[in-house]
């Protein structure tokens, strides 16, 4: 038997136990202003803390609601999947359909042993879950999910969704690159081909929702669709837009980086425990932002008869878009590396320059629908 | 450090918060999680092999000229934005020349993938 290295998790615990307490400590001498009005407005006016953008950051379109939306969407994906194929699914834990069966899973996998391998580039290794999750959570920040349930209404959202999503496949290489692990590797190489190769019918699949709307504010954009959805205008863009989506998420039809009957789990070999289950989680959120963005600039966002709140509409939407995703998981079949790469260059982008061609000659007539 | 309570600041705080969070996550995981080290448990996982060769993996990476086509689509797709943004001001002539680029962008998808299929990948 092989001597073993020093202990890697020892020293990494000491480090973050340092760098976790520095964090709060920052965040609550940031945010304490923010915490102190919180607690005023909670004794004296309560529904006026729905406003307030520590309210919104922390819980409603922000960190709470992503969270436990990606557990039941865990739940959710099982059951539907399960349903497709005639199983049953998740069926003993919580009682009612295997309700609690995510959280389950989160509390198995956070008491599950993390395996550090020997020739892995460690400090990387272990720090680029962290990273794939805050990549995954940070452009919720821009997606609205009613005129007021935006954290950040910035000018340039469009821009700055895609500039964060950008960073993924890098994250995916770096997760890949440092297991260094066959396996890992030819599903990072594979994720980046495929994220590098979709990445362009989905940045050319949204610039009609900015022409129509003539601002690159999602806000904007939703708001602009009052009198007609966009995917009315841009119907071959969303179908585009559809299917980078999934690429981009990794799933079924497109999961060759994950591929679990050729490389074991792709780009997550030699992640165990909690450090698989943040990937995971960081999907779950990708997921959620990728469909918000959607329903934004095609769907409409919050717009819909005015019987019900713009947030039913917004909500309803999401949820219809985010079932459809995690359905088509349950029909379909894996496609090759060399079909995935010709249908996005040879198919998709040709398809995207197309409806953005018919919006550029339509313009005249275009310009007077939505004005 | 002044941010202002505007988007940038709450970015920044999303931003902490989310490495803080998964820090935590580690921390719960490596107290709670039992340990027990072997050297062969910290080996390579290579499907019950020993992994053979030396220490870095090296292999070839077959698609590489699409990662060149995508550095060139990107730049091109971000000048289509600057064009598109300004949808309502443009009188309907001045978006030949945005269509003309657009149309120029197909001959190198077309000659690429051709080459591709001609060397077998």
């Amino acid at each position: 038997m092989q001597e073993l290295d020093k202990d890697y998790a020892s020293s990494f615990v000491k480090y973050s136990i340092v760098a976790v307490i520095i964090l709060l400590a920052l965040v609550l001498y940031l945010i304490y202003p923010y915490l102190l009005a919180l607690l005023q407005l909670l004794f004296s006016n309560p529904s006026a803390i729905l406003n307030t953008t520590l309210f919104k950051l922390l819980i409603f379109p922000g960190l709470i609601y992503v969270s436990i939306v990606a557990l039941i969407a865990e739940w959710v994906e099982r059951k539907l999947v399960a349903r497709i194929q005639v199983r049953v699914g998740p069926f003993y834990v919580g009682g009612w359909e295997g309700l609690l069966q995510p959280i389950a899973d989160l509390f198995k996998l956070i008491t599950k042993e993390i395996i550090i391998p020997k020739h892995a580039d460690k400090n990387i290794f272990i720090l680029s879950p962290v990273l794939a999750f805050i990549v995954g959570a940070l452009p919720i920040i821009v997606i609205p999910y009613s005129p007021t349930y935006v954290i950040w209404d910035y000018q340039f959202g469009l821009l700055l969704y895609f500039a964060i999503l950008a960073f993924y496949p890098l994250v995916v290489l770096l997760a890949a690159w440092s297991s260094n692990n066959k396996y890992s590797f030819i599903g990072g190489l594979r994720a980046l081909y495929q994220q590098a190769s979709y990445e362009v019918p989905l940045f050319l699949a949204a610039l009609p929702a900015v022409m129509l709307a003539g601002s690159f504010s999602l806000t904007a954009i939703a708001s602009a669709q009052a009198k007609v959805w966009f995917i009315l205008f841009a119907p071959l863009s969303a179908i585009v837009f559809f299917a980078g989506m999934m690429a981009e998420l990794e799933r079924i039809p497109f999961d060759m980086p994950e591929a679990d009957s050729e490389l074991v789990s792709g780009w997550t070999t030699e992640y165990s425990g909690i450090a698989w289950g943040l990937f995971q989680f960081g999907a779950y959120v990708k997921l959620l932002a990728y469909s918000g963005f959607f329903v934004t600039i095609f769907l409409g966002g919050w717009q819909g008869p005015a019987i019900l709140p713009p947030l039913f509409w917004s909500l309803l939407k999401v949820s219809i878009v985010v079932l459809i995703l995690l359905s088509v998981r349950g029909f379909f079949p894996r496609i090759r590396i060399d079909q995935l790469v010709r249908a996005g260059w040879g198919r998709l982008i040709p398809i995207c320059i197309l409806n953005i061609v018919i919006i550029a000659l339509l313009q005249p007539y275009i310009v007077s629908i939505l004005r | 450090m002044y941010l202002g309570d505007g988007g940038p600041f709450w970015f920044a705080v999303f931003l902490l918060i989310g490495i803080a969070g998964g820090l935590l996550f580690y921390l719960v995981a490596f107290i709670l999680a039992p340990r027990a080290r072997s050297a062969i448990k910290e080996e390579t996982f290579e499907s019950g092999q020993i992994p053979p060769g030396g220490k870095r993996v090296r292999l070839v990476m077959q698609y590489f000229a699409f990662l060149l086509l995508f550095l060139i689509f990107d730049v091109v797709s971000m000048f289509l934005y600057a064009w598109g943004a300004s949808y309502y001001s443009f009188a309907p002539s001045q978006s030949i020349y945005a269509i003309v680029l657009l149309i120029l962008l197909l001959p190198p998808i077309y000659i690429t993938l051709k080459v591709a299929k001609s060397v077998g990948v």
